[in-house]
């Protein structure tokens, strides 16, 4: 009943432009033995709006199966194609040759035929059995490739008394394929997880390989996923990859991989026949069922169809890999576990710089591989660089396979000392699968002229880069000098202190001296005369303290006196005013002076017969006798001085 | 001359000492390397340099107690040195319970900037020089009165006033140097206690590269204050003094 509704309702569907129109008759095999059922299939393309199918009479055959009906579309170089099929599967009743004439259908009002086919029935059957075997999968091979689903819709129907299980296991499975089961460490292994399917089914991937001990790389698939066919065993499955991954094995020994789960949801169409009911009564659907057309109800053993969404779990089979170590013995010093074939460029972006700059080293592998796993070549530095841990690039080919790219490393370094240094070659080593051999490659020697440049600036940017970081050590020449004791504290300071002060003394007493001989000798001369008379009024300055005015007087007068005695070398006894007087007119001393000086005498003489107690006439007198000497002194030394 | 220099300096047995040191820093052997800088150090050499690279091998070799040392250090010879500010700065971010100074103000700056204009020895030789000269001057006036007398008794007065202030200097800068009452705290971690004895109680703890005042001290224990005017006293072995 449904499967005359398909039929209307498609002719609505395929209301598109109709390619090429065909209707045509195939069956599975022409030549059939007597008891062996056949398919025999009717197939509209391109047909717009069918509103009957009558199939042929099958007089000389049972109708096993059928019909079963088949719709879809494709689309062949770009042009869409509908088709709408209807399967019968037959047993002949009898021996000999029989011609079916083709169907007749109706499309958009007009009646079409399709090609009769001419069965041999044979007996014996029994010798045809591997033959029989073979039929489902032959069924249709000349049109598999236009229609790529059928086989699947085909392989959905579940047949009476087929066991479910058997079924989809046979169907329906995963399988891994890898290119090799044994491998040495670090080299490639491609892995596919494939679904076949014949039936169709809604899968999904449960659980994903996880894959220990290898480093993995996904192969970017399609999404949605394209199906392909594979044969196996002749027959045609559809194959979906659900994961290919490149894997590297790190680590050697017997690795497992793990299995892949995928969850399906197999959709089986269910068969019952009926055949029983429509010999009696042709009529009797067409009550029950308006919809259907009484014309085919008496040609169509139509059975009952019902749908099965039956789960299937299916797993992959653990897969074993021997992972060989490589040999230890050969390998060389260089190498850091690069597997594959690889080559190798090694630059300087600098060949003249200066200690401010940075020189960068670039060293490129490329080549095929384990290139994820390249590991930065070790590089011998000399000390006078600072080497910073290298900036790597990676550069795979998407989806390459085996993996193919390049990875580069930029190693930064700071020259740290001017002059012309060396960077030696750069090595690189890979294990080579081929050869079963390591292979060494090796770049020029660098060699670079490094120039003074300002340290300060270098320190600057250290210190605005990293707060939370010291600074570099200090590493050129220092001026190795200890410290001096404190000058302060040793005597050499204060000696050094005292001597300007002793300069100072000298230069003040050489100054005085310069100042009595230029300026002032006179007054120095008088000074000298004055101290003269000083001396020898010393003791009657005594007397002039204790106030005995007698001896003062005594004493002043013989103090001059004896002075005069003295200077004019006159003996004592002999001196009188006359002799004093002429003596000093005799050496130009000018009167006033030889006045005073009596005046002086004649004082004492008269304060010593008139006594009286007078302290300041005593200090008169003798003020008076100290300038009367001092004067003396004075005329005598220049009257000296000019004789 | 630069050329000759450098094979002077290069033949400077502490030279070849230095570089191994930082050969030895180099190789990331820090305490070894650490341990040439101090014997330079304990030599008599004081170069801010030295000590600031000294400093960086106990940074790195984890005692940051002796780093942070070593940096005040070469802050004490020179206070403008850079990587000694830089690396103190990162050194304290260690220290456990490290208070941030607070920056010098723009006279105590000045006041730094002119102690360090020159050293201790250089300040006490000027005031020698300008002491010279001062006494000169009057020397000059006493004998040769012939040169305008206002000029020299400018010029006395400019070069008085200069003695004293270099004097002053030098004796400031002498009793800096010679005052060691600032400490690091070089151990772990300390307990500090109420009074100087192993009995009482403790009152804090204080961790390695702590700054501290000391302001008094027995045969054992030191008197420290802290920057927050908590004092306390604790062995005075577990202070290394600036």
């Amino acid at each position: 009943m449904s499967v005359l509704s398909l039929l209307f309702s498609l002719g609505i569907v395929s209301c598109l432009q109709a390619q090429e129109f065909k209707f045509s008759t195939t069956v599975s095999n022409t030549k059939v033995a007597l008891d062996e059922p056949f398919q025999i299939q009717f197939m509209l393309e391109n047909a717009p709006n069918v509103t009957s199918f009558t199939p042929p009479s099958f007089n000389d055959f049972e109708v096993l199966q059928g019909p079963s009906q088949m719709q879809g579309q494709s689309i062949m170089n770009g042009h869409r194609s509908e088709y709408i099929a209807l399967i019968y599967v037959l047993q002949p009743k009898r021996v000999g040759n029989f011609t079916l004439s083709g169907a007749t259908a109706r499309t958009n009002g007009n009646v079409v035929h399709s090609n009769p086919v001419t069965i041999e029935v044979v007996k014996g059957a029994r010798n045809l059995g591997p033959q029989q075997q073979q039929l489902p999968q032959t069924a249709i091979p000349q049109s598999r490739a236009q229609q790529p689903g059928r086989q699947d819709e085909m392989e959905g129907v579940l047949k009476n008394g087929e066991d479910v299980n058997a079924k989809l296991k046979k169907n329906i499975f995963v399988k891994v394929d890898v290119d090799k089961t044994s491998l040495y460490e670090g080299q490639q292994l491609t892995v596919t997880y494939k679904l076949y399917t014949r039936l169709p089914t809604n899968s999904s991937v449960t659980k994903v390989p996880a894959f220990k001990g290898f480093s993995a790389k996904d192969i970017e698939l399609p999404n949605p996923p394209q199906a392909t066919e594979e044969l196996v065993n002749g027959i045609p499955f559809k194959v979906f990859i659900i994961r290919k991954t490149l894997l590297f094995p790190l680590q050697s020994g017997t690795l497992e991989l793990d299995p892949v789960e995928v969850d399906n949801h197999v959709r089986l169409v269910k068969l019952v026949k009926n055949n029983k009911k429509a010999a009696r009564d042709p009529f009797g659907d067409a009550f029950n069922d308006p919809f259907s057309d009484p014309f085919f109800d008496d040609f169509f053993n139509r059975p009952e169809v019902s749908y099965e969404d039956v789960p299937y779990k299916i797993q992959t089979p653990p897969v074993k890999i021997n992972v060989k170590p490589l040999p230890v013995d050969s390998r060389p010093i260089s190498f850091t576990g690069a597997v594959g074939k690889f080559s190798m460029t090694a630059t300087v972006d600098k060949q003249n710089l200066s200690t401010d700059d940075a020189l960068t080293l670039k060293v490129v592998i490329a080549g095929q591989g384990n290139v994820n796993l390249l590991n930065a070549p070790k590089l011998d530095i000399p000390s006078s660089f600072e080497k910073y841990d290298p900036k790597v690039t990676d550069n795979i080919e998407k989806n390459s396979n085996p993996l193919s790219g390049s990875r580069q490393f930029e190693f930064t370094l700071m020259p740290q000392e001017a002059g012309d240094q060396t960077i030696p070659p750069v090595e690189f080593s890979y294990f080579d699968v081929a050869s079963n051999s390591y292979k060494t490659m090796r770049s020029q020697a660098f060699k670079v002229h490094v120039t003074a440049g300002k340290q300060a600036k270098k320190e600057k940017e250290d210190f605005s880069e990293n707060r939370n970081t010291i600074t570099s050590n200090f590493n050129g020449q220092l001026q190795w000098i200890k410290d001096q004791r404190f000058l302060l504290t040793s005597p050499w300071f204060y000696i050094l202190l005292l001597l300007p002060l002793i300069a100072l003394a000298v230069a003040l007493f050489y100054r005085r001296k310069q100042d009595y001989q230029q300026n002032n000798a006179a007054f120095l001369k008088h000074r000298y005369a004055n101290k003269v008379a000083l001396k020898r009024l010393e003791l009657a300055a005594r007397y002039l303290r204790e106030g005995k005015d007698k001896a003062f007087y005594e004493e002043t007068s013989r103090a001059v006196w004896g002075y005069l005695s003295n200077k004019l070398h006159i003996p004592f006894s002999d001196l009188s005013k006359q002799l004093i007087q002429e003596r000093l007119s005799q050496q130009q001393i000018n009167g006033e002076n030889t006045d005073q000086l009596f005046e002086l005498l004649d004082n004492c003489e008269m304060a010593l017969y008139t006594p009286m107690h007078n302290n300041d006439k005593m200090q008169g007198t003798y003020q008076q006798a100290v300038k009367v000497i001092s004067q003396l002194e004075d005329e005598l030394q220049r009257a000296k001085t000019v004789a | 001359m630069l050329l000759c220099n450098s094979l002077l300096a290069a033949e400077v047995p502490q030279q070849q000492l230095f570089n191994k040191a930082n050969d030895l820093f180099r190789q990331k052997q820090y305490t070894e390397a650490a341990g040439i800088y101090q014997q330079l150090i304990d030599e008599g050499y004081n170069q801010p340099e030295l000590y600031v690279n000294a400093g960086n091998a106990w940074y790195k070799a984890n005692r940051t107690g002796l780093a942070i040392y070593n940096y005040e250090k070469a802050l004490i010879r020179n206070p403008f040195y850079k990587p000694a500010t830089h690396n103190l700065s990162v050194a304290n971010q260690r220290v456990e319970g490290y208070v941030n100074d607070i920056p010098p103000l723009f006279f105590q700056q000045w006041w730094l900037q002119i102690q360090h204009l020159y050293s201790p020895n250089g300040w006490a030789l000027g005031s020698i020089l300008f002491f010279w000269l001062f006494i000169a001057g009057i020397i000059v006036m006493l004998l040769s009165p012939s040169i305008k007398p206002v000029l020299i008794k400018w010029g006395n007065g400019i070069t008085g006033v200069l003695f004293l202030c270099f004097i002053s200097m030098a004796v400031s800068a002498y009793v800096n140097t010679s005052v060691h009452d600032t400490g690091i705290i070089v151990s772990n971690a300390v307990k500090v206690k109420a009074a100087p004895d192993q009995g009482s109680k403790d009152i804090f703890e204080l961790h390695e590269g702590v700054k501290v005042q000391v302001t008094d001290a027995t045969q054992e224990y030191c008197k420290i204050v802290l920057p927050d005017g908590k004092t306390g006293w604790m062995a005075c072995a577990e202070i290394k003094r600036l």
